[in-house]
């Protein structure tokens, strides 16, 4: 929170570096509390401890979060604040700000601030620049739905996402700063929102300065150049490292991006079939600018919108919006700042799938061996095969559960499905029914929803798991 | 010092020209995508 209190200083908005003031102060004595009730002594962290550690974290920074929000004035209520901090830090992008477009400079630099750590992770973040005891910092580090090791140390691993994020950060921002004086946004407010375009799209978060999103731009440069980074910062942070090292076969050979090019491209085929049935957009450029743009935005998990919400609902058709919801659904890669089931996943069914029918059609007693490319050859498993079907079952579960909520509050089917799908995916395309005036009731299970698609189930399951555990002992 | 550019050290793996290349290849792809997208588009459309 320093750092949008030093933004509200420069800027003079002291009503907003009061907020962040206070929000400072309550996350000082919140941490001061918790050390005196929790810190007794060195133990070695189990893996329980790491995924109660990374899942309980979530919950505490989302309260103190939405601390600066709520005395904005920019939000309805205390509930309101703390479900656009959850969708900021879960990288979703739904958001119930009131008058986003007079919000002052702080309190946007904080929106962003908390999507652009989300996206990193912020057991990551404080891995990086907090901790000084490694010992048993990997289990915290996989309770955060992380499991990839860049380096044998996970301090460095920490480290390296970063870097990778901050070399982008400092290009990405510098090409959303120049197209932006290009398109006659005058400085400061060019840097700015070059430097919150970039932390929207690279965390694959969705939230831009602006209440209209990147349709205020009415830019083809932006919405290009939102595109790439969105899509580059959906990658699996492995494979930027393995790429970054030397080995750029990697992005040609990594099944994630196979699943998802593949996906990506039968999914744009379905939708603009579907805007063809609909006859909505007159010439292939509004169809590349307002279909594709939408489906790579759902489909990376960013939520970068060019269209106001209710024209999916309006204009799209059924089959496009299928489409979408699939392409939501699915998601980008593992270990990244993208939210879904996730391409690998997809991808590890496929394989299991071409090794049952390669097993039927070959003599029974031929050895095979289905492999798939991951940073490594791998050798594919039950094992694999068994917890990618687990979590997309678990997805789409949820994706049920938020359907019925939304039919329960009152909202049609395909509205109901299509939010429901954006919350399981940490997507942010909005069909309407997400605003301020949504049932309280909606909004505490789409915030559940966002943490436990987030945190891929694991880490939250054991923390309940850990509580029951406790009250039955007692 | 321009040899710098290129050597691999212990403790990075990458070097600046590594970063950068890296970053380039990874913009291309995404690039391709969007070729791929746009032809889509106007393949329909057309």
């Amino acid at each position: 929170m320093l750092f949008p209190l030093a933004v509200a200083i420069i800027a003079r908005e002291w009503n907003a570096a009061l907020d962040f003031l206070i929000g400072f102060c309550a996350c000082l004595l919140a941490g001061f509390f918790l050390v005196l009730i929790c810190a007794r002594g060195k133990r070695p962290i189990s893996w329980t401890h790491g995924m109660v550690v990374a899942s309980f974290s979530w919950i505490i920074g989302m309260l103190l979060a939405a601390i600066p929000y709520y005395l904005s004035g920019h939000y309805l209520s205390y509930l309101d604040a703390c479900f656009d901090v959850m969708s900021g830090f879960t990288t979703t992008g739904l958001t119930l700000i009131q008058d986003l477009d007079h919000a002052g400079y702080a309190l946007n630099m904080w929106r962003h601030v908390l999507t652009y750590l989300g996206g990193q992770g912020m057991v990551v973040f404080a891995l990086t620049f907090l901790m000084n005891d490694a010992g048993g910092a990997f289990k915290i580090y996989v309770g955060e739905a992380k499991d990839e090791k860049l380096l044998p140390n996970v301090r460095n691993t920490a480290r390296a996402i970063w870097f990778i994020s901050v070399v982008y950060l400092l290009v990405g921002t510098l090409i959303f700063t120049l197209v932006a004086l290009g398109e006659g946004i005058k400085m400061p407010r060019a840097f700015l929102h070059g430097l919150w375009l970039f932390m929207g799209g690279w965390s694959t978060g969705g939230f831009a300065p602006m209440s209209q999103n990147i349709l205020y731009y009415h830019s083809l440069l932006i919405e290009l150049f939102t595109i790439i980074f969105f899509t580059v910062g959906s990658f699996n942070f492995a494979l930027h490292y393995a790429v970054w090292s030397g080995d750029r076969q990697e992005l040609r050979k990594n099944v994630e991006i196979i699943s998802f090019t593949v996906t990506l491209i039968l999914l744009t085929l379905l939708t603009t079939a579907g805007f063809m049935k609909a006859k909505i957009y007159p010439d292939w450029m509004a169809v590349f600018r307002k279909g594709f743009y939408h489906l790579i935005s759902g489909h990376t998990t960013t939520g970068f919108m060019t269209v106001y919400a209710r024209q999916f609902i309006n204009d799209w058709g059924e089959l496009a919006l299928l489409a979408l919801i699939i392409a939501m659904l699915i998601g980008g890669s593992a270990s990244s700042t993208a939210g879904g089931f996730k391409g690998l996943r997809m991808g590890i069914l496929f394989h299991a799938l071409r090794e049952d029918v390669r097993r039927l059609i070959r003599p029974e007693t031929s050895v095979l061996v289905e492999k798939f490319h991951h940073l490594r050859e791998v050798v594919l498993g039950e094992r694999h095969v068994r917890m990618a079907l687990m979590i997309i079952v678990l997805y789409v579960f949820m994706f049920a559960v938020g359907t019925v909520g939304g039919l329960l509050a009152g909202y049609p089917l395909l509205e109901a499905m299509f939010e429901a799908a954006s919350v399981t995916g940490n997507v942010g395309l909005s069909a309407g029914v997400t605003t301020p005036a949504t049932p309280w009731g909606l909004k505490v299970l789409y915030i559940i929803m966002m943490w436990l698609a987030r945190l891929e189930f694991m880490s939250v399951f054991a923390m309940f798991a850990y509580i029951a555990a406790g009250l039955k002992n007692r | 010092m321009f040899a710098r550019l290129f050597r691999r050290s212990r403790r990075r793996r990458y070097t600046p020209v590594d970063v950068f290349l890296g970053m380039g290849v990874e913009m291309l792809y995404v690039a391709l995508l969007i070729g791929a997208g746009a032809l889509i588009s106007w393949l329909v459309v057309r």
